[in-house]
């Protein structure tokens, strides 16, 4: 609880630190990526898409790509930054100061990204959807809230368990088990986000209304259970990485890179 | 204030520290020793930054890994290292240290200001750290690591980078630190002088292990008493009256004249034979061996027994 007290504040004082023009220009191209890309794909494509196919290209770039994409920048070289940086010790000997650091760059990484996803989310959505418009907002927002939740979970992990290759490890971690392994009709895709975001998806936009009950490929895809289900999974697996990632934190005995002296 | 008992930290097959037992008192402490002597790693287990592969370690009563969070309340640490946060300016990083330790908003910025004012940062406080010299650097961490008022403080070569003004305001603020507001202070430094000038206790590692660990008047102390004569004036001439009233004596450094025994009679018998030589004494003092004599005797020492122990 003590450590929670000081979030607050780590949170104000990195979202200053944060608040600079590259990063906002990068997140604004972020933001304009997927709307920009669809516009240029259905004005190509000449006839509006199937509801269906415009949910799905919508969900593929905005709570994918951009969600995806914007936690990894953030979060995943949170810790190596101040390790990289030598601030590391400044935040170290602090009471409490690691645990606080830590939840303070998810939430700072979780608010800088939820725009751009929301942005991107919404925007997209217009440009692709010609009926059910509300839905497919409401969906692909919630699809991207819940995106940028559990990814700067997992990602701020990574940044804990690897430091020193964060950002090597999050793209390994990005296409084999995000893009990888959450295709493969097995049980192992079950522990990706990627397989509830996509279930989230499919029962949001009611896509397997009358397709479910016959199809054994489709359940083995998307399972049979409820959207509630889905979130709550979604939630309890970004609380498992955060406490993990405070455990290690706890635990291991960092160094900063530029220390040689023993 | 910090006792050591068996400490012992080993990284991989590198021993940095071999069965540290010692005892730090309250005071200004300083812990000198070469590079690779095993200060720093001794430092970040105090701070339990890294855990101990054997022994025991308390600060201020606290066990070093079971009650890490208390001490690290309880203690501000000065890197050697710039560890400042970019972007944020000298008293948000200060003000930041205090929020992290515990202190409201407002109070805390109150309590940055007031603490670079003592460190007599101007308005330079309202500049970003990046742009900042290594004056100001160091004042800065100073800064950071007493802002939440910590009954010890760690210093890591807090006057390294100084120019000869600035170090001396340093050492100045030390010296206040531990005369008037009773903090007890760890200065790990380089710089001989300034621990003999602000230090009441040394502790010498060498090698990972305590090499000497007493108050400095102890180390200071020759082993046999003797009084310095710095003079004016023919010093054969004074050598030849010292020996004819039975006093040991000999050239010292700078034209002074070292004269062994310090009691009362051998005194009188300085100055008598001070006048009989027609020379002026213009100081007469106890010597003291000098830090760096200190230091390096404990170093050669030392690395003479890992010697013996290797061979």
């Amino acid at each position: 609880m003590k450590a929670l007290r000081r979030v607050p504040a780590v949170f104000g004082f990195e979202w200053r630190r944060a608040l600079t023009i590259p990063r906002l220009s990068w997140m604004l191209a972020l933001a304009a990526f997927a709307p920009v890309l669809l516009m240029l794909v259905r004005s190509a494509a000449g006839s509006p898409p199937p509801p269906m196919v415009a949910a799905v290209f919508v969900y593929v770039l905005a709570p994918g790509v951009v969600c995806m994409m914007s936690v990894f920048l953030l979060a995943t070289p949170a810790i190596s930054a101040e390790l990289e940086g030598r601030s590391w010790v400044y935040l170290a000997v602090r009471p409490y100061g690691l645990l606080a650091v830590l939840l303070g760059k998810y939430l700072v990484a979780v608010t800088w990204a939820l725009p751009v996803g929301l942005t991107s989310a919404i925007l997209s959505s217009v440009v692709m959807a010609d009926t059910e418009l509300p839905r497919m907002v409401a969906v692909q927002s919630g699809l991207a809230a819940l995106s940028c939740i559990a990814y700067a979970a997992v990602f701020l992990l990574i940044g804990v368990l690897a430091p020193k290759r964060a950002m090597v490890f999050g793209v390994v971690y990005a296409v084999g088990v995000e893009v990888g392994a959450a295709f493969i009709p097995a049980a192992v895709n079950l522990l990706t986000i990627q397989h509830r975001l996509r279930c989230l998806l499919v029962r949001g936009m009611r896509m397997d209304e009358g397709v479910a009950e016959r199809n054994p490929v489709f359940l083995s895809y998307f399972g049979d259970e409820t959207a509630t289900w889905h979130i709550f999974i979604l939630l309890a697996m970004t609380a498992s990485y955060l406490i993990a990632a405070a455990l290690i934190l706890h635990f291991r005995e960092f160094t900063a890179a530029a220390e040689t002296d023993t | 204030m910090i006792e050591l008992r068996g400490v012992t930290k080993a990284f991989d097959r590198f021993q940095a520290l071999h069965d540290i037992t010692t005892t730090i008192p309250a005071g200004v402490t300083g812990l000198l020793g070469p590079n690779g002597a095993g200060k720093s790693t001794l430092i970040k287990i105090l701070l339990g930054l890294l855990k101990a592969s054997a022994g025991e370690a308390q600060v201020l009563g606290f066990d070093v890994w079971q009650q890490s969070k208390t001490i690290r309340q309880l203690v501000g640490y000065m890197p050697e290292d710039d560890c400042y946060l970019p972007t944020l300016s000298g008293v948000e990083s200060v003000q930041f240290a205090a929020r992290l330790n515990s202190m409201p908003a407002i109070e805390a910025l109150r309590r940055a200001h007031e603490i670079l004012d003592f460190c007599g940062a101007g308005q330079e406080r309202y500049r970003t750290v990046e742009t900042y010299s290594t004056g100001m650097r160091q004042k800065l961490k100073f800064a950071q690591a007493l802002v939440h008022d910590p009954p010890l403080l760690i210093l890591d070569e807090p006057t390294s980078g100084l120019d000869p003004d600035e170090r001396e305001a340093m050492l100045n603020r030390i010296r206040m630190l531990a005369q008037r507001h009773d903090k007890s202070i760890v200065i790990c430094t380089h710089i001989l002088p300034d621990v003999q000038q602000v230090s009441d206790h040394v502790v010498i590692l060498a090698a990972g292990r305590v090499s000497i660990a007493n108050s400095l008047a102890a180390l200071s102390r020759p082993p046999v008493p003797a009084l310095e004569v710095r003079l004016t004036g023919p010093r054969e001439r004074l050598l030849v009256e010292l020996a004819s009233r039975g006093l040991d004596a000999k050239r010292g450094g700078n034209d002074s004249v070292i004269v062994l025994g310090d009691s009362a009679d051998c005194v009188r018998a300085i100055w008598q034979a001070a006048a009989t030589s027609d020379s002026l004494i213009r100081s007469l003092t106890p010597t003291r061996n000098s830090m760096e004599a200190i230091f390096l005797d404990a170093v050669r020492s030392s690395t003479r027994g890992v010697s013996d122990a290797d061979s």
